[in-house]
């Protein structure tokens, strides 16, 4: 059983060009907390998700490496947030890409995709190395239902 | 004869042992310089290098090692480790905003007395890695530009780390090489430190004076900052503060109890594990001693290592001696003139070069200048130039010191880098202005 076999090979994708307000609206349509980003021609230019987005509504102090491990002295200010919130709305996706997204190849095996998923969470991009395209997306429930396949088969 | 062959080692090819140190010695300093290889790395295979090559035997080498600077050193790494878990330093910088009335010039000059405060009494790189985060906290909420706030603490660091035997690693290795006590240090040191500050922060005003205005809103943001909450554990932090001042008190008192400092950091930092650890089971304080010793920056130790060998070896090869003959024959045996050489040489050079490396060669060097000046005793003017040129002359460029280059990093990745030119145009004059200012201090004190 390889990636190919078990990933969903028509995933809803966004574009580096598409607003986080527009990102943010699809990842609560789907109900997932990242989705890949493509270029021109299905070309794979990353993941953006929730994580990227909490991201930008804290402080940036304290998502550097080695920064601030404590916020508990800030005050709640969620009219401050909103602001923030509707500020970045306007960013372009492609300049806010998780830095080291999930990504495996069409034949990457099984036990290596469980192995890649146990470690990093999220959902697996597929992308063929040889042209940069994005085959497909891998989410854990794909890999449960592909199991279940399997065994009724 | 040569001192490595007083050492006992065989040179291989019968290679002279001065042109062979003299060799190694610039190779690896050459390497440290290009930074294309890890500065421990390099210092360690000079080091192999000087055993394997004969200039010294295993027993030389280990004789050059310079204990009493890494206990120090490691012994206030393990406290800071366990300090900061408790949130004082966050707290004392929220503290020092608030103070300021949330008031951008204001916030500048307390941060900046906070690290120059901290880093006399730590050494400098742990004070800009607790204060940066907090510092870029607080510009984000005031929406203004925190260059200038990097900048100073910059200064405020190398400064403050300056008027004492602990706050800045060269410090830290004059002090056990010329057998200075803490107390010396803050004696002859750190009554000129709030001038130099002083000097250095009213520039900064007037260069920067137009960023430092923000909006009320903005500043009621930093005024509704709680700095208790920051206190993370209360216990932790009165078993902090009480080795902390203990540890402080006994180097005060270090001379008369016959104590080494690394004697009395390493012993702090044993008692304070013990505090930490005694309510938890063995598998937790496993975890926590783990983790304090993980915070060690082993790094600059092994670099340590290296240099101190390397030293050693040109040490016993005969260079050091040489260069030390060259340097009171250009300076026609004044000490005076010497000690104008040493301090204004080591603030141009520590610019350029490590500081650490190069106080490492210069003080075999000074003390085999005590013949031409009538002895040990005589030496002091230039003890303290040697300092305040090294630790001071850290400011003059952004590569000069270690606690410049992790404010640099900070401020990269927040999206504000430092840029090399922009930071040597104003760092360069306030750098000289803090080195005239020490040379009048040291004619007017010592000569």
């Amino acid at each position: 059983m390889t990636a190919a076999t078990i990933m969903n090979a028509q995933p809803v994708v966004l574009h580096g060009t598409d607003t986080i307000a527009h990102a943010l609206a699809a990842l609560q349509q789907q109900r997932t907390r990242s989705l890949p980003v493509v270029g021109a021609r299905k070309r794979f230019l990353g993941q953006f998700g929730m994580h990227a987005v909490l991201g930008l509504l804290l402080p940036r102090a304290a998502t550097l490496n080695a920064g601030l491990r404590d916020l508990s002295f800030i005050a709640d200010e969620p009219e401050h947030l909103r602001e923030r919130l509707r500020h970045i709305g306007d960013a372009r996706v492609a300049d806010h890409l998780e830095e080291a997204p999930n990504m495996v190849e069409p034949d990457t095996r099984l036990s290596e995709i469980l192995l890649v998923l146990y470690r990093h969470g999220g959902n697996l991009a597929v992308v063929d190395k040889a042209n940069g395209e994005l085959a497909g997306i891998i989410s854990p429930w794909d890999i449960l239902a592909a199991l279940g396949q399997r065994e009724q088969g | 004869m040569h001192g490595a062959q007083a050492a006992g080692s065989a040179l291989i090819f019968g290679w002279d042992a001065l042109w062979v140190a003299t060799a190694l010695f610039a190779a690896t300093y050459a390497v440290i310089m290009s930074e294309k290889v890890n500065r421990a790395i390099a210092a360690l295979l000079g080091a192999g290098l000087m055993i394997l090559l004969g200039v010294l035997d295993q027993e030389a080498a280990v004789r050059g090692v310079d204990f009493n600077t890494l206990g120090l050193l490691i012994g206030m790494m393990v406290i800071v480790a366990i300090t900061r878990k408790s949130g004082v330093f966050q707290y004392l910088a929220i503290w020092a905003a608030k103070k300021a009335d949330a008031r951008p010039w204001g916030i500048l000059l307390m941060l900046a007395a906070v690290t120059a405060l901290l880093s006399a009494l730590l050494d400098n790189v742990t004070t800009v890695l607790l204060i940066v985060p907090v510092t870029l906290l607080i510009t984000e909420e005031l929406e203004v530009k925190p260059y200038p706030y990097l900048f100073s603490i910059i200064f405020a660091a190398n400064i403050g780390g300056t008027a004492t035997l602990i706050g800045d690693p060269p410090n830290i290795m004059i002090g056990s090489a010329a057998n200075l006590s803490f107390n010396d240090f803050l004696f002859n040191l750190a009554p000129v430190i709030p001038l130099i500050f002083a000097a250095t922060m009213a520039p900064i005003y007037f260069i920067w004076r137009k960023e430092f205005t923000a909006s009320d809103v903005a500043r009621q943001r930093v005024l509704n900052f709680n700095a208790r909450e920051a206190i993370s554990d209360q216990r932790l932090l009165k078993q902090s503060l009480a080795v902390l001042g203990l540890v402080i008190l006994g180097f005060v008192f270090a001379r008369p109890l016959h104590l080494e400092p690394a004697t009395v950091a390493l012993f702090g930092a044993a008692l304070l594990l013990l505090l930490e650890n005694l309510p938890h089971d063995t598998e937790q304080q496993s975890g926590n001693v783990h983790g304090a010793f993980a915070e060690v920056e082993w790094v600059t130790i092994f670099f340590f290592v290296g240099l101190f060998v390397v030293v050693y070896g040109i040490e016993q090869a005969g260079l050091i001696k040489l260069l030390s003959d060259q340097l009171v024959a250009a300076t026609h045996g004044d000490l005076a003139l010497t000690a104008m050489a040493i301090l204004w040489g080591s603030a141009l050079l520590s610019g350029v070069v490590d500081n650490i490396p190069f106080v490492a060669t210069m003080i075999p060097l000074i003390k085999s200048m005590a013949p031409a000046f009538g002895g040990p005793e005589h030496l002091t003017p230039l003890w303290w130039s040697l300092a305040l040129g090294a630790c001071l002359g850290g400011n003059g460029t952004l590569i000069g010191a270690s606690a410049n280059l992790v404010v640099a990093g900070y401020a990269e990745r927040a999206g504000h880098p430092i840029r090399f030119v922009p930071f040597l145009l104003v760092a360069l004059p306030l750098m000289l202005v803090s080195i005239a200012i020490s040379s009048v201090y040291v004619y007017w004190r010592y000569l």
